[in-house]
């Protein structure tokens, strides 16, 4: 049993906030259902609802520490579990094969409500095809919380076409997917990258569809699989027009093995130490040759066999952004497209429309 | 083919420096023997213009004894928000020339910088930026400084206090062995009178002799330190130049005389704190990564929170906005507050940003 539970109350103890000014929020509510057992914890913007089957001989419901419980259910062995609450006390007591436990509890009651699905927009999407489009596109989201609309990705609906976006400002990711099934529905809606970070964990293996729902009052979103929920609220804000910096024309085409030019990036980006972390890309010779050097380190220059198309080019980028869109692109061959050292390049897999990254290249006497 | 320099450094060291200031101020101090002093009879003289130093007045000596070696010494009393502020108009001119990581103030009168990545490229030599930072001290600030151009600190130092005042000495790569030969043991760092004796009784009195020396006989007189000292002779002192690191973090905060639950009243004081903390960056050259603000609730219990940038601000509003942000997130609602602070952490030296952007 432990196994189960010890998982879920993994995921869901991803909401807690490390440092809260609620006490309660660092209780997990567990509640006994017909349905099972219902765990579920919040930060106040992020809550994290998971089932775990059980058989249920009363139900009733408590909070209890977070921590405490996720790292003792872990030392468990994998055997049944029984859970019995005395609601006088408010003590849960915990047997497991030779261990007999008691946790002091605080009652439900004092646990803040959380959000539910009202009448909102509904749509529904593949769940793994979701989760890759999460994948691909919150590592361009901003950590910088001084622009709070920029630490969120941009979820534009219309009726069946969903279309996310993250940009930090140097860099953008672009993911379109269809729904399997949508209301007709037109929304903008910027989901908050913390949120959708953890949607694989708490939602991987549950079915195979996930239906995102938009509070009516279009300031929360709950994304549901199975029988477990990720909610969150929504960052307020204009987002930037996107559309106007993806390229639309390049002057060079260059199209490489990805993990050749994944293995490539990252060796020379070890000699890539300054501030920009800047590795330089020069065409030429029927390839790519990739240079980085900081003077008290050392310097590294690599080829990389390469289809080029237009005029030969050099640029440089932050090579962190680089390998960042590398590591998702999930195609065996990469196309880079580039138009000038001082203009935008595009990364994406060769001939897809799906899936753009636009780098802001870095300026540097070549 | 301009000579190779693997590392160029300079010791820059203010001539007379307390005295200077003094004279530089107050046109009637010029050409007479000056010394800055305490008020107390015991009173030692800190620094003595060079008028004084032919008389034989010199630093630490008590006020008394050089007054009697020198009637006429004038004496006054030391103003170190004076000293403070020449100082930082000096390291302004450094920072020209190198950045803050690069510049190691010793005292106020004396700094090491690295001019290295300045000169790698050939257009300019060492010997022409020591040049230009002793024009502009002079013209800037109006004090003299001697100037030592060497591959090492080590070096540098020797060569700055070879030639004072007003001196610039250059020692070439590869002559720095020739360049301490004739110089006293006493200018090797390490070398305390205890040390100095007991070479002196081996017969090693300037360094050339010490350079020379059989290595061995050396450490089994001293110890291995004796080879690290023989290094030092031979010129051989790979010692960085240690620069300054920004502080960890710089904070303010206000108590209020009675508990605010007014959220208005949080924030202005927040906006206060937040520009009154830009200012102090400003003045550092540094910029924050982090802004973090602290609350007191009435129960005296501690509330913190932190908001990171990505890139390193010192932009007053941008540092007002993450506060209040950071405020938010310690979800305070209307509780009241004794106290709130705003800090900043994550401080850097700015590096120019060639990193573009794609919305501007």
């Amino acid at each position: 049993m432990p196994g189960p539970l010890g998982q879920a109350l993994q995921a869901v103890s991803r909401a807690i906030s490390a440092r809260t000014t609620l006490p309660i929020l660092n209780n997990i509510l567990v509640s006994a259902t017909d349905q099972g057992l219902v765990l579920t914890a919040t930060n106040l913007e992020i809550g994290i609802r998971k089932l775990v089957p059980a058989e249920i001989s009363e139900e009733g419901s408590t909070t209890v520490p977070a921590r405490l419980l996720t790292d003792f259910v872990s030392t468990l062995p994998d055997q049944e579990l029984s859970l019995d609450l005395d609601a006088s006390t408010q003590t849960l007591g915990l047997r497991c094969a030779r261990f007999d436990t008691h946790i002091k509890c605080i009652e439900a009651e004092e646990f803040p409500p959380s959000p539910r699905p009202d009448e909102g927009d509904r749509l529904e999407v593949p769940l793994e095809e979701m989760l890759r489009a999460v994948e691909q596109t919150q590592m361009a989201a901003s950590t910088d919380e001084a622009r709070p609309v920029l630490t969120g990705v941009l979820f534009q609906i219309q009726g069946a076409n969903l279309t996310l976006a993250a940009t930090d400002g140097h860099r953008l990711a672009v993911r379109k997917l269809t729904a399997s099934r949508a209301d007709d529905i037109e929304a903008s809606l910027i989901v908050p990258a913390r949120a959708l970070g953890e949607l694989g964990r708490a939602l991987k293996g549950e079915g195979s569809q996930l239906e995102i729902i938009i509070s009516k009052a279009r300031n929360q979103v709950f994304f549901r699989a199975g029988s477990a929920e990720v909610n969150s609220r929504l960052i307020d804000g204009n987002y930037p027009n996107y559309s106007q910096v993806v390229p639309t024309k390049s002057s060079t085409v260059v199209s490489a093995s990805t993990t050749d030019m994944i293995q490539t990036v990252r060796a020379v980006s070890l000699f890539a130490k300054d501030s920009a972390n800047v590795i330089r890309i020069k065409t030429g010779n029927g390839g790519l040759v990739l240079s980085a050097t900081t003077n008290e380190v050392g310097d590294s220059q690599a080829e990389l066999d390469a289809g080029l198309e237009g005029t030969d080019i050099q640029i440089a980028f932050n090579a962190r952004y680089v390998l960042d869109a590398l590591n998702v692109l999930e195609a065996d061959k990469v196309e880079l497209l580039f138009n000038g050292p001082l203009s935008p390049g595009l990364i994406r897999p060769p001939g897809e429309e799906d899936y753009v990254y636009v780098i802001m290249p870095v300026r540097v006497a070549m | 083919m301009p000579i190779a320099w693997p590392r160029a450094i300079l010791h820059v060291d203010l001539d007379a420096f307390y005295t200077s200031v003094h004279q530089r101020d107050d046109t009637s101090l010029r050409g007479k023997p000056v010394a800055v002093a305490g008020a107390s009879r015991r009173a030692v003289v800190m620094g003595a213009s060079y008028e004084a130093r032919a008389f034989g007045v010199h630093s630490a000596q008590p006020i008394h004894e050089a007054q009697q070696l020198c009637p006429e010494l004038v004496v006054v009393r030391p103003e170190g928000a004076r000293y403070r502020e020449a100082s930082r108009q000096v390291h302004g001119v450094f920072r020209r020339f190198a950045s803050p990581e690069k510049i190691e103030g010793v005292a106020l009168d004396e700094a090491y910088l690295d001019i290295t990545a300045r000169v790698r490229h050939g257009t300019s030599t060492p010997e022409d930026v020591a040049r230009r930072i002793k024009f502009m001290v002079h013209t800037e600030v109006q004090l003299t400084a001697s100037v030592g151009v060497a591959v090492s600190k080590l070096v540098a130092k020797v060569a700055s206090g070879s030639r004072k005042p007003d001196g610039l000495v250059v020692v070439q790569p590869d002559t720095e062995a020739d360049f301490l030969a004739p110089f006293p043991i006493a200018v090797i760092p390490g070398i305390g009178p205890k040390t100095e004796e007991r070479l002196r009784l081996m017969g090693i009195r300037r360094v050339g002799d010490l350079a020379t020396y059989d290595t061995q006989r050396l450490v089994q007189a001293l110890g291995t330190g004796g080879a690290v000292l023989q290094r030092y002779a031979q010129g051989r002192d790979r010692n960085p130049v240690d620069g300054s690191r920004p502080p960890r973090t710089i904070s303010a905060e206000t108590t209020f005389e009675h508990d605010v639950a007014d959220r208005e009243r949080i924030e202005e004081a927040v906006r206060d704190l937040s520009n009154r903390l830009t200012e102090r960056l400003q003045q550092a050259g540094v910029k924050a990564r982090t802004v973090y603000v602290k609350v007191k609730l009435p129960d005296f219990r501690l509330v913190s929170r932190q908001v990171s940038r990505t890139s390193p601000t010192d932009d007053a509003d941008v540092i007002f906005r993450a506060a209040r942000s950071a405020l938010e997130k310690s979800h305070l609602e209307s509780r009241p507050v004794r106290l709130v602070g705003v800090g900043l952490s994550g401080l850097v030296h700015p590096e120019p940003d060639l990193q573009m952007s794609l919305f501007d």
